[in-house]
Parts: C-alpha cells; sequence; structure tokens
C-alpha cells in the first residue's frame, strides 16, 4: 500500500514536472534589481518604474586614455554587426524646439533672462553677450520672432541642463572631463529578452569579446563597462555555478557518507530518490507559484538537500534497528517539519520577495522528502539488518559515551558556557551593517565601472526627489519653491548646485503669470530701449496663454519632459481633466549637493517632497527588516518554550530555550568575529538555525541518546555542515553570511542539545 | 485735378523705381555680397586638394595669435551686429576672447572647455564645446580633423576659397555650410546658420609664438 502510494506520488510529480517545463512556466531570472522591496506607496513604486525602468536596458561603454576616440570608433564599428547593438541616433531639432516655444514668448523666463532684466545696461550686456556668441542656433531660430532673446535663452537652458554629455562629430562626450581627458561614451539599448538569464550572460560575453578586441588594438585606451546586463551576466553565471559546484560538492560528500555508514546501495538509493521527490517538489511549487523564479532563490534552496536527507536517515537508522519503531519516527519527523516550516515561512516577513521563493522551495520540497520516506523508503530500505560497520560502531559509542559524559556535567558546562557567551558580548558588541552590496555577487571591476559612469554622467553627490501633487501645477510650484530655495543656498557655496527636472521646460502657471508681469514691468521701465537703438529691433510684450503639459506631451520636446513625470490618472477622464483623484510625481535631479543640505533644502514639504536613493531605502528596510526578525525569533522561541513546557515540563522548556539562546548567540558572535559587522542575512540564519535545532531537541526528547537516534542526529548535522558550509566559498554576501551563521549555529546545538535534554522519554 | 491713366502708372513706376532701389542700396550695405554655394556649384574636393588650394598644410602649422573681428548678418537687423578680440592657438590649447562690445572667453585645453562671460558666469553655452573645438581647427587649417564633421567643395567664385558642407548630425544642428577662405593661413571665413544668418570672421596674425 505504502509503496503504492509512494509511485503515485512520483508519478503524479513527474506529470506535473513535465507539465511545468513544457508549458514553459519555469521562468528563471538574474536581475539583482527585482530582489529589492518594493515602495509601499503605490504611486511612488509605479513612478519608480516609470523613470527608472528603462534604464534596466541601458548599456554604457566609456573611452579614455590617449586613443580614446579611436578605441570608440573601433568598438562602434566592430559592434555594429551584433544584434544587440542598438544605438538610436541623437537628432537633436533645436530649430522645432524653439519654434515650439515661440508662441509662449512673454511668460518663459530663463533665470539669466531674469538677472539682466534690473536694468537696460544689464540687458544691453546679456543681450549683446548671445549676438557676439558665434554661432547660437537658439537665437538665431527665434531673433525674427522674439527680439527680446526671452525665448531663445529659455530654451538654451532648457538644453544645457539635459545632461553630462554632448556630441562632438558624431561622438557623446562627457562634459566634464577626467584629469583632462576627454571621455567618449558610447550608450545603447539591448532588448528585454537580453536581461533573460542564459542570454545575459551570451550578450555580456559577446560585448566583452568586442571590448577586448579594441584594447588589444589600442592598449593605451581604458575601456569601461557597466549596465544591468553585466550585473544579471556576472550573478547569474556565478550563481549556476554555485548551484552545481555546491549542490555537487555538497550531494557527493553526503553519498560518500551515506555508503561509509550504511555500506548499502539501497541505502543510497534511498536517499537520492529522496532529495531528488523533494527537489521536484520544490521546484513544481516554484513554477506553478511564482511567475519567475530568481536564481538566487534556487542558490538558497541548495540547502533543500541538507534538510531532506535528515527526514531519510532517521527512518534508515530506525529501520537498521533490531525492532524498528517508524511510529515514533515519523512522528519526530512530522513535528520536526513543521517546525522547520514555521522557521521558513517566518523568512517571508522579510522584505525580499525571494526569501518567500526559499521558503517555498523547502517546505515543498520538505513535504516531497516526507511522502517519500514515509511510502517508498521504508519498502526499499527494509533490510531489517543491523549496521554491521566496526570503526562505526566504535566511533559511535566514543560520541555517546562523550555525550553522556557531559550530560552528568550538564549544569556546570551550561554555566561556563553561559558565562562565556555573556562575558563575550560585553566585550564585543556585534555591529550591524545591512547594504544592498550584500545581495550582489558582482565584480569589484564592475561596481568600480558603475560608479565612474555614475560620476561622469550625472555629476558628484547626485540627490534624487520625487515631487508629488495632485496636479501637475502643484508639482510643479513645488519645484520651484525647491530651486528657490538651492538658489539661496548656491550663493555660499563654492560649487553651484545643478538641478534638473520638468520645470526646466515647463514652468508653473503661476510663475508663467509672474514672467508676464515682470516683463511688462521691465518694458515699462525702459529695459530693452537701449537694444532697441542698437539694433533697430522692436521688443514687444504679449500675454500668450500658458504653456501646459498638455500643449508639451505631444511635442517635439515630449521626449526631454515625459522622463521627468509621472502621471497617475485615477478618475479615467484623461489628463486633460485633471481631477483631485490623479496623482502627479515629477522627478527632480539635483547634483553638488550633501546629505545634510538635502535635509534643510526639503525640510517643511512633509510628503509631497520624497528623497529617493534606492540604495539607502533599501539599506533602511533592510535595517528595519533585521530588527523586526529579531522580535520575531524571541516570539518563535516563547512558543518553542510553550510547547515544550506543556509536552515535556518546564525544566525542559528552560533547558531546550537556554540551548536555543546559547546556539544561535555562539553562531552570531563567531560569525561577527569572522566576518566583521552582521547583516539582515546572519539574523535570517539564526532562523533557521532555530527550525533545525528544534528537530534536534525534539528527536533528543524523544529518542534520547540511543545509538540509532545519535547517529541518525550526527548524520543530519554532519550534511547540514557540508550543505551550509559550502556556501560560506559564495561570492555574493549575502549567501556567504546565511551559510556562515547556520553552520556555526549547527555545531553550536549539536553540541548543546543532548545537554538540554531531561525527563526523556525512552521509546 | 485730370491726370491720366498713363501718366499715373509712370508715376507709380517711377515711385515704385525709386522705393526698390533704395531698398536694394540699404540691403547691400546691411547685407554683404557673400553669397551661400548652391549645391549646383559644387565640386567635390579632398583634404590635400583644398590644402593645395589654399597652400596651408596643417604638418606645418605652429602656434599663433592674433585678432579677429566678428561681423553677424541677421536678416531682422538692418546693420551687421560686430565684436571683436584676439585669439590664441596651439597644438593643445585655443583662447577665444572676445573683446568688444562685451568681454567672454572660451579656452579650449586639453580637451577641457573653459568659459567665462561679462557676468563671471562659467556656464558655457550648450555648443560651445562644439563650437570651440570647431573654430580650432579652422583656424589652424586643420582639414584632416575638420572631415570627420564636413565635406570640402569648390568655392567657384573666389580661388583661395572652399566650402564646407557639415555631414554630421551635430554640425547640421547649427551650420548650414561654411566659406574658409586662405593663402597659407586662414583669414576669413563665413558660417551660414540654418536661417542663413551669417557671421563673418575675418583674422588678422600678430606674430608666430
Amino acid at each position: 500500500m505504502k509503496r503504492q502510494l509512494g509511485l503515485i506520488q512520483g508519478l503524479v510529480a513527474m506529470i506535473l514536472l513535465v507539465f511545468v517545463l513544457i508549458t514553459g512556466k519555469a521562468k528563471f531570472q538574474a536581475d539583482i534589481l527585482s530582489l529589492l522591496p518594493q515602495n509601499i506607496q503605490t504611486v511612488v513604486q509605479d513612478a519608480e518604474s516609470h523613470f527608472f525602468d528603462g534604464n534596466k536596458r541601458h548599456v554604457f561603454i566609456s573611452f579614455s586614455g590617449t586613443d580614446a576616440k579611436l578605441s570608440h570608433d573601433q568598438f562602434f564599428s566592430l559592434s555594429q554587426k551584433n544584434p544587440w547593438f542598438n544605438v538610436k541616433a541623437i537628432e537633436l531639432d533645436l530649430e522645432k524646439s524653439v519654434q515650439f516655444y515661440l508662441p509662449y514668448q512673454g511668460v518663459l523666463l530663463a533665470d539669466n533672462f531674469l538677472k539682466a532684466l534690473s536694468s537696460p545696461e544689464s540687458y544691453l550686456l546679456f543681450a549683446s553677450q548671445k549676438l557676439t556668441e558665434i554661432v547660437n542656433p537658439f537665437v538665431s531660430a527665434s531673433i525674427a520672432q522674439d527680439p527680446s532673446l526671452s525665448t531663445a535663452e529659455f530654451v538654451e537652458q532648457a538644453f544645457a541642463k539635459n545632461d553630462g554629455l554632448a556630441l562632438e562629430d558624431g561622438r557623446l562626450i562627457t562634459t566634464s572631463s577626467l584629469k583632462g581627458q576627454q571621455q567618449f561614451i558610447i550608450i545603447f539599448t539591448i532588448d528585454n529578452e537580453a536581461l533573460n538569464v542564459n542570454k545575459a550572460i551570451t550578450v555580456a560575453q559577446e560585448i566583452k569579446q568586442v571590448i577586448h578586441q579594441v584594447e588589444k588594438q589600442y592598449p593605451e585606451s581604458v575601456v569601461k563597462y557597466s549596465g544591468v546586463l553585466f550585473h544579471t551576466a556576472e550573478n547569474s553565471s556565478q550563481a549556476k555555478f554555485e548551484m552545481s559546484f555546491f549542490g555537487g560538492l555538497s550531494l557527493l560528500a553526503m553519498l560518500v557518507m551515506v555508503y561509509f555508514v550504511f555500506r548499502s546501495k539501497t541505502a543510497l538509493f534511498a536517499v537520492i530518490l529522496t532529495i531528488m521527490n523533494a527537489v521536484i517538489y520544490g521546484f513544481i511549487a516554484l513554477a506553478l507559484l511564482f511567475d519567475s523564479v530568481h536564481i538566487i532563490s534556487l542558490v538558497f534552496g541548495v540547502t533543500l538537500i541538507g534538510i531532506s536527507i535528515d527526514y531519510c536517515f532517521h527512518v534508515l537508522t530506525e529501520l537498521h534497528n533490531k525492532k524498528p519503531s517508524l511510529t515514533m519516527v515519523n512522528k519526530s519527523i512530522f513535528l520536526g517539519f513543521i517546525s522547520t516550516a514555521l522557521g521558513y515561512i517566518l523568512l517571508t516577513l522579510a522584505p525580499m520577495s525571494f526569501l518567500s521563493q526559499v521558503a517555498t522551495f523547502i517546505i515543498a520540497g520538505l513535504v516531497g522528502a516526507m511522502v517519500c520516506v514515509f511510502t517508498l523508503v521504508p519498502t526499499i530500505s527494509s533490510s531489517k539488518s543491523e549496521l554491521n560497520n566496526s570503526t562505526l560502531d566504535k566511533k559511535l559509542a566514543n560520541l555517546i559515551k562523550l555525550i553522556k559524559k557531559f550530560q552528568g556535567r550538564r549544569v556546570g558546562l551550561l554555566i561556563v558556557v553561559s558565562g562565556l557567551v555573556f562575558v563575550s558580548y560585553l566585550l564585543i558588541p556585534i555591529k550591524f551593517n545591512d547594504s544592498i552590496a550584500d545581495l550582489n555577487g558582482s565584480s569589484a571591476t564592475l561596481i568600480s565601472n558603475e560608479t565612474f559612469h555614475q560620476k561622469t554622467l550625472s555629476g558628484q553627490d547626485v540627490k534624487r526627489l520625487f515631487i508629488l501633487g495632485s496636479t501637475i501645477e502643484q508639482v510643479l510650484q513645488t519645484e520651484e519653491a525647491i530651486r528657490a530655495r538651492i538658489l539661496a543656498l548656491s550663493t555660499e557655496l563654492d560649487v553651484t548646485p545643478q538641478v534638473k527636472g520638468i520645470s526646466d521646460w515647463l514652468p508653473s502657471k503661476q510663475r508663467q503669470n509672474d514672467n508676464n508681469k515682470r516683463l511688462k514691468l521691465a518694458q515699462s521701465n525702459d529695459v530693452f530701449s537701449s537694444w532697441e537703438e542698437a539694433t533697430g529691433l522692436e521688443v514687444t510684450i504679449n500675454t500668450s496663454a500658458p504653456l501646459t503639459y498638455q500643449a508639451i506631451k505631444n511635442s517635439v520636446i515630449a521626449p526631454y519632459v515625459l522622463p521627468f513625470i509621472y502621471v497617475g490618472l485615477n478618475s479615467g477622464l484623461g489628463v486633460d481633466k485633471e481631477n483631485h483623484n490623479d496623482e502627479f510625481v515629477s522627478l527632480l535631479q539635483l547634483s553638488n549637493i550633501t546629505t545634510a543640505q538635502l535635509v534643510s533644502i526639503i525640510e517643511g514639504f512633509g510628503g509631497q517632497v520624497i528623497p529617493f536613493d534606492k540604495a539607502e531605502n533599501i539599506s533602511q528596510i533592510m535595517n528595519d527588516s533585521r530588527e523586526s526578525l529579531l522580535y520575531w525569533f524571541m516570539l518563535a522561541l516563547i512558543m518553542f518554550s510553550l510547547v515544550i513546557w506543556i509536552r515535556f515540563g518546564l525544566k525542559a522548556a528552560c533547558n531546550h530555550s537556554l540551548a536555543l539562546v546559547l546556539s544561535v548567540s555562539i553562531a552570531l558572535m563567531l560569525s561577527y568575529m569572522i566576518q566583521g559587522p552582521l547583516n539582515l542575512f546572519n539574523v535570517l540564519a539564526m532562523m533557521l538555525i532555530l527550525a533545525l535545532a528544534i528537530d534536534y531537541l525534539i528527536f533528543y526528547q524523544y529518542r534520547g541518546t540511543n545509538k540509532f537516534n545519535v547517529l541518525a542526529i550526527s548524520l543530519s548535522a554532519l550534511s547540514s555542515l557540508f550543505v551550509f558550509g559550502v556556501l560560506i566559498f559564495s561570492k555574493t554576501p549575502a549567501v556567504y553570511s546565511f551559510g556562515l551563521t547556520v553552520m556555526l549555529g549547527i555545531v553550536s546545538i549539536f553540541i548543546l542539545a543532548p545537554l538540554s535534554v531531561v525527563n526523556k522519554e525512552e521509546p | 485735378m485730370n491726370i491720366s491713366f498713363a501718366k499715373m502708372a509712370s508715376h507709380l513706376f517711377v515711385l515704385f523705381y525709386c522705393v526698390f532701389s533704395l531698398f536694394s542700396i540699404n540691403s547691400a550695405i546691411a547685407d554683404n555680397t557673400v553669397i551661400p554655394t548652391t549645391s549646383a556649384d559644387k565640386v567635390s574636393l579632398s583634404v590635400e586638394q583644398v590644402e593645395n588650394r589654399l597652400q596651408i598644410n596643417q604638418g606645418g602649422f605652429v602656434s599663433q595669435q592674433g585678432d579677429f573681428i566678428q561681423r553677424k548678418y541677421f536678416k531682422v537687423l538692418k546693420k551687421p551686429f560686430l565684436s571683436s578680440g584676439n585669439f590664441v592657438i596651439s597644438n593643445d590649447e585655443f583662447i577665444w576672447k572676445t573683446r568688444k562690445p562685451v568681454e567672454s572667453a572660451i579656452t579650449f585645453n586639453n580637451g577641457e572647455l573653459y568659459f567665462k562671460d561679462n557676468s563671471g558666469s562659467k556656464k558655457a553655452p550648450a555648443q560651445a564645446s562644439t563650437i570651440a573645438q570647431l573654430l580650432q581647427h579652422l583656424i589652424a587649417g586643420n582639414f584632416t580633423a575638420l572631415t570627420n564633421s564636413f565635406a570640402f567643395y569648390d568655392d567657384n567664385n573666389t580661388a583661395n576659397c572652399v566650402t564646407l558642407k557639415p555631414k554630421t548630425s551635430s554640425m547640421t544642428a547649427f551650420i548650414e555650410q561654411i566659406i574658409l577662405c586662405g593663402d597659407k593661413q586662414v583669414d576669413e571665413f563665413v558660417l551660414f546658420d540654418k536661417n542663413m544668418n551669417r557671421t563673418e570672421i575675418s583674422i588678422s596674425y600678430n606674430k608666430e609664438l
């Protein structure tokens, strides 16, 4: 009956596996940004996607050094035959842009123009300056219709702020140079498909090959690359390697261990079958429940092998008992599963979505392992012959002797260990440092290239603000109020702060109205008279209809403006009919502003102005999650203690709780000593230690220090050590931290668990 | 008064003729006789042909300094807008200082652009970098560098002049064509913008640096 059930579940699992593979439901991704927590405010989240999602597909290649220009051209020429190379020709239609703004002369004034209106002399100087410029396309295109040059200056200022790049001889160059050297930049956009795990690796490789060719031909040039593509490629290659290497290595170590202990092929087969069943269950659950599976979830998921094999060990060792009692073992396994599953469910409390995937994979996998060990394993390994391994028997006897010796001195030992842990925490206070970088296993070269490109393109100390409002007018007025504060601040600074946003292209209606009044006042004060005399031109000031967002959104300048505004229409009336349910978010980019200055600039705006720093936000969320996880750990510990108290009494509850707290404390302290400041992933490891430790405690409590129980627990601990131990070789800091703390925790609980057992129930 | 139709017509003709003549004279005063070449006039030239034609060999370029006079002819201006100043040019530096009517300076040093206007503003105009480099190449007669952005044509009107037509979008955005004239060194060039306004720059050299 059991065998039939086991075979049926296996068959169903195989059918489901084939189904998810054939229907393509199993999709993988390695985009590091998708791991990040989402903002709670929907409108801010949508605005964030609007402003930054397009950037994910950009690839940046920069060229510097003596042969910068030649290497730029060579890269361009070599890349053109590749399908991923998609450079949009930059068409700067200044003429059309000026023509678009000309009907609004009289309401649009740039800062410099406003300053020039102070007197006829300053205006004459300003206008003469414009005309002495050898070529000024803005003046040339507008002077006939707008002799005041206000339109020319407004459009010129808007374009000047457009970005840190200029076009020179068809090449993009950075307007800021590094150590007197000109930087050439190529920016191209890859397809969304190219960010898929396998495709990303291939495309990144091809790009690097072209760079290698260029560097070989021009050794004096320095070529740097950056973009999400490279992070995806590096992280997915790394994850693939780690999954296959770590998974393979720990599996091999465990199989060797199984063969060494049981000396039987059926035991090996049982172990392999349990792991396979577990992995298939986990994989099917992931494929069915999630749109796409993050590859880093699978790296963490390697731990399934270590936990699922434990169940098999308990059944296998019991089956080799003279009087096997599988009911007791199954009861222990089930209780262990519940506790482990609860531990993993706690992982989903963390803000990172991939942890839900890890929890799903492990819990479903453990169900698979449990079904397998309850049905198939007893039928294929029912030899009922005692273990015949004298070396193992000898070692096991020594271990039990040692455990019993420790148990005899448990009070003294627990006091000493507790004292040591307490003193160590007093002397070495643990520090925490959560950072987005923990999730990134990318190479130092790529991270440094990215920092370099960010500085080159956006300048130093770049800060971003989200301006929220229920109308565009409200958003624009807030932007202008912030600009005014920055302008006031800039008089005290050595480096002029730069501001970039939608209000460069579209002033608020209030501002436009003020501008018109300023112009009319200037005209009545004869500010333009000297200029008119010098040139014979006649400046007339009209009161034109104000420029609106509706006019801009389908115009020639829309590509410059729309990236800075997110329109969330909730009324369904369309953007022409704004109502109070609509939400508008603009992006204001500031540079040369320190964090302290930013705090004073946005003071008093409340929720209307949100500083946007993805890395900082994530670090903060990770920090908050870590703190909340500590509370959840305490709660889980209390709940576990209550269960033990009810089931085994107060003394057992106190002893078990102490063992758990000590194990976790030792694991954290040793991790801190080895790793340095701890992070969220060390704390997440605590939850897993708790889940695994409960297993050991329950098994010791139920089955005591009998030979088969000690053997099963020792094998479990060893297998977990293999699985979690290899994670410390991971290049992803999060995986390393997690593996290190779990490994140290397992060693601690393996030693402390038998010391905490009291009033043991003999089977 | 009974004036015949023929007489009235002849008076109107004379009046129209006078007005037209005055307008033409005014235009001629305001507008110089330099006109842009049309496509029909064009005969393509190589860098070597341009160098031979103007007897300029960029290989023999030495650092120069001198003065310039700039005349800006806008269709809406009754008379050209004059400005003047001086310049310094070498292989790795270019300084273009306008002295009158307002002071400003563009310095292009090792690929880095510095700008200063009469108000002390250091914010360079959007196109300053491209223009500074263009001027540097034009005055130095560096046709090899210019060939990346321009095609050269024979100017049928004058033996010592060539026409440069931009071939990259960064140049066509604000330059329609350039007529460059010189004999052994660049003496004058005329830039026509997209609106066919033109800027004439006459150069006089002081001495070799």
